[in-house]
């Protein structure tokens, strides 16, 4: 059978009339695109979204840097919201005598390492002549189940969405990259809502040098969800992805390329939930685990798993793993002692690195 | 590998690029490998299950058919049918109600006070074993009927139980409709081509736009009902009779369009049912390739309605719990199934004592006749989503805290989710209303361009923009 008789508009008569319902809605949609999901001013300065803490990073901690002359960073925290909430820079200074302005916590919420690269490679100048970082791994960076977010379909050229990410992702990164109103739907979404209600454009800094995310709301949902659910959700399908351990190396030997020192921290968490991991969900913690010692070799580790660890109690968490005020305090002052005693109190030990205190590092 | 996920656009456009160089035979070739690539993709080791179906039912046809001309007795031919309908509801009940059954057992022991051990298996449900089971058992039984020869070539029975656009979530194809299609030259018209691009467009529309939009919403009602006010409960319901028409329908439109893109036609299987007038309709419009199969295959077999009022209730009865306990191994299922087969059998009572053909579609309204046919289709409206409430809560106990808080009017008003009940009401109805008017999907074509033109963006850009639960699969998937 000839190929040609699969379709019979040979054949039949053609279409009456070309599909101008169909022309006219692209037209449309070209028109959304090009005047409105393709301008910057689209994403801009919304506070409390995944591209608003960059914003506010950049123009509320790394701009005033800038401005003040002398001022250069030495040490930097990356990482996600456990992260963010867990080290007050302006404490970390005082315990190690560096001066204000030095210490930075860049984490960003839902941050995972491709993240922290894009945040880094956009304030390099600013920041390649930091001396240590301090990288908070968590295992949601690290689970293929968690999509891409909003910062990668803002920021990632082309060549990023097809080679570090795998799979379903790198699909529709490329179809965002193509039809960028599908990449900017979010953005897209809250541009429209702003004409009904005007939205937040700052993030509040605190005075400890940390931003302040949380909401008592955030804070009273969190603390009504049980141990064994958030144990359930990280756990139970838990997938490994080998583009996120690559993004996880790849960025620690970006920052080592510059010369800096890269510590890995694990942010501790509650008893109950360390404890429910290693009972419940062992295979899948072990395969969290070696995800990380892949990515991170015989660099500096600090695996404080559970919260005694860093001398932390119940009380110190808003939830499973994200501390309270007292509870960053707490942690700034572990890794600071940590850190004066491998480094030296103004770092001054910093290079050549002698080992890692194995009663630390796991 | 959703519909809905850009890793299934590519795998569509790379197939259908091959499909249309390729000769028939060498599609056919392509389409049952496309399909078993797809179903792998879900979980290669399932594809077994499906080979097994495929082999038991391919031998299983030609073995009655055989036996039949060697003149053998009734009996071996039933035997052989018996080995058939062994091997694939025992698949379907290891697997689908292994736990179920396990589980009520125990607990029934409990109540009598023993304490039985429950044995810790964790069987994992093979993703639309459901929907290919009953296609290949409708094969075996149609040929036993004497109602269709067997199939000699493998490969094309093969294509027939694993076709991928209808591979997962239906419908249901009947062998007599599915096969011959399969077998012959396709010819794909235009037409066929522009409709079938309608339909996936009206599918993702219906799925992305409506169904992921209010499953968060409907998600977190359901989570914890108890002490909810009423007004949130309701609506809550109302969304979920939304979200599970929207994503059913929405799948099935799908699998139609991408179907006729390849030149097959499948059976309609949604016939706008938030129309129907009376449950009875409901049911000719509701998953209509289940019903039909349950009509055909169980309800008829059992005795019909060739018997006695009673028995005929009866079998309605049974066929409605079987029919629930289909869609999932729980009991709130067969609740729900119980629920619309009760709310039939009542109908049919009914349409009985007034004297009236059930099975003839409901009258044409006249003015004088709307108020009536107004509160038969609320009426109607009212049995279907008291019924999913039993269909989407977790257990007795939250179904309970739903139709019992609805009840219980306990104040607090919810605007926003008052407002998406409406919206998305109203797009339902926005979407469905000129479609149903004529019963046929391309009324659009004939609407000016410039209106087609205009409803075809914005229902892309309210699809996009809506926010929604990422990554919702299909909830026809689970059964």
């Amino acid at each position: 059978m000839p190929r040609s008789s699969i379709f019979s508009f040979e054949s039949q008569p053609r279409l009456r009339a070309p599909p101008w319902g169909l022309a006219f809605a692209l037209c449309l949609l070209a028109i959304v695109e090009l005047g409105l999901a393709r301008r910057e001013a689209v994403w801009s300065h919304i506070a409390f979204t995944d591209v608003g803490i960059v914003d506010a990073l950049e123009s509320q901690v790394l701009g005033p840097i800038e401005a003040e002359a002398g001022v250069s960073p030495r040490v930097l925290f990356f990482g996600n919201s456990r992260a963010r909430d867990a080290f007050a820079p302006r404490q970390f200074e005082s315990s190690l005598d560096l001066a204000e302005g030095e210490v930075l916590n860049l984490a960003l919420t839902r941050g995972t390492a491709y993240d922290a690269e894009t945040l880094y490679r956009r304030n390099r100048e600013r920041l390649r002549h930091a001396e240590l970082a301090f990288f908070g791994v968590d295992i949601i960076q690290l689970d293929g189940n968690i999509p891409p977010n909003e910062r990668v379909r803002r920021y990632a050229p082309l060549g990023d969405r097809l080679t570090r990410f795998s799979g379903e992702e790198r699909m529709e990164l490329l179809a965002g990259w193509v039809w960028r109103s599908y990449d900017a739907r979010d953005a897209l979404r809250r541009w429209v809502k702003s004409f009904f209600k005007d939205p937040p454009r700052e993030i509040p800094i605190a005075e400890d040098g940390r931003v302040e995310w949380r909401t008592k709301t955030m804070n009273r949902n969190a603390a009504r969800r049980s141990m064994s659910s958030y144990a359930r959700q990280h756990f139970a399908h838990y997938r490994r992805d080998a583009s996120r351990r690559q993004q996880l190396q790849d960025f620690v030997e970006l920052l080592e390329s510059d010369g800096i020192e890269v510590v890995i921290v694990q942010v501790p968490v509650r008893e109950r939930y360390a404890g429910l991991s290693r009972r419940e969900y062992i295979e899948a913690l072990g395969e969290y685990e070696d995800d990380v010692m892949w990515a991170v070799g015989d660099r500096p580790m600090l695996f404080w798993w559970d919260a005694s660890f860093a001398g932390l109690r119940d009380v110190d968490f808003h939830d499973y793993g994200h501390v309270k005020d007292p509870g960053a305090r707490k942690l700034t002052r572990r890794l600071a002692t940590w850190t004066r005693e491998r480094y030296g109190r103004g770092l001054e030990l910093l290079a050549p690195a002698p080992e890692v205190d194995e009663a630390d590092s796991k | 590998m959703l519909f809905n996920s850009w890793s299934f656009f590519a795998f569509f456009a790379l197939v259908y690029l091959a499909y249309v160089v390729l000769t028939r035979r060498a599609q056919n070739l392509l389409l049952l490998l496309a399909s078993w690539a797809f179903y792998a993709a879900w979980d290669w080791r399932f594809l077994s299950l499906l080979w097994i179906s495929t082999g038991v039912d391919f031998w299983v046809a030609r073995r009655i058919e055989q036996l039949d001309a060697d003149g053998a007795d009734e009996r071996a031919r039933r035997r052989a049918l018996y080995l058939s309908l062994g091997v694939n509801l025992g698949i379907l009940a290891f697997f689908k109600y292994f736990g179920f059954f396990v589980d009520s057992t125990v607990e029934l022991l409990e109540l009598f006070g023993v304490q039985a051990h429950r044995p810790s298996l964790e069987i994992v449900l093979p993703v639309g074993i459901s929907f290919y089971t009953f296609q290949t058992m409708a094969y075996t039984i149609d040929v036993y009927r004497r109602r269709m020869r067997a199939v000699r070539d493998l490969e094309l029975f093969a294509l027939y139980v694993a076709y991928f656009p209808q591979l997962v979530a239906g419908p249901i194809e009947r062998p007599q409709r599915l096969l011959p299609q399969l077998a012959a030259p396709r010819r794909v018209e235009p037409e066929m081509v522009t409709t079938g691009v309608l339909y996936i467009f009206l599918g993702l529309i219906r799925k992305v736009g409506i169904a992921d939009v209010v499953a968060p919403m409907v998600d977190r009602i359901f989570a914890s009902p108890q002490g909810d006010p009423s007004f949130t409960l309701l609506a809550g319901t109302l969304l979920f009779g939304i979200q599970i028409y929207a994503d059913f329908s929405g799948y099935s439109l799908i699998a139609r369009g991408l179907s006729r893109l390849l030149g097959i036609e499948l059976m309609q299987n949604f016939r706008y049912p938030y129309f129907a007038r009376n449950i009875t309709d409901f049911w000719r419009r509701w998953h209509i390739s289940l019903s039909s199969w349950l009509r055909d295959y169980l309800y008829i077999p059992l005795g019909g309605n060739r018997g006695s009022r009673l028995f005929t209730y009866r079998n309605l009865m049974l066929t409605m719990l079987l029919g629930g306990l289909w869609h999932g191994a729980a009991w709130t299922f067969v609740v729900w199934g119980g629920i619309h087969g009760l709310a039939l059998a009542l109908h049919k009572a009914y349409m009985e004592w007034r004297g009236v053909d059930r099975k003839a579609a409901p009258e044409a309204i006249t003015w004088r006749g709307w108020p009536l046919a107004f509160a038969s289709w609320l009426f109607t409206m009212v049995v279907v989503f008291v019924a999913w409430i039993f269909f989407r809560a977790e257990s007795f106990g939250d179904a309970w805290a739903v139709l019992s808080g609805i009840f219980a009017f306990r104040g607090g008003w919810d605007f926003e989710l008052g407002a998406w009940v409406l919206a998305m009401s109203g797009w339902i109805v926005l979407i469905d209303l000129p479609m149903a008017r004529r019963n046929e999907v391309e009324a659009i074509f004939r609407w000016p361009f410039w209106l087609r033109g205009f409803v075809y963006a914005a229902f892309t850009l309210a699809a996009l923009l809506l926010e929604r639960s990422p990554d919702a699969a299909f909830i026809y998937f689970q059964f």
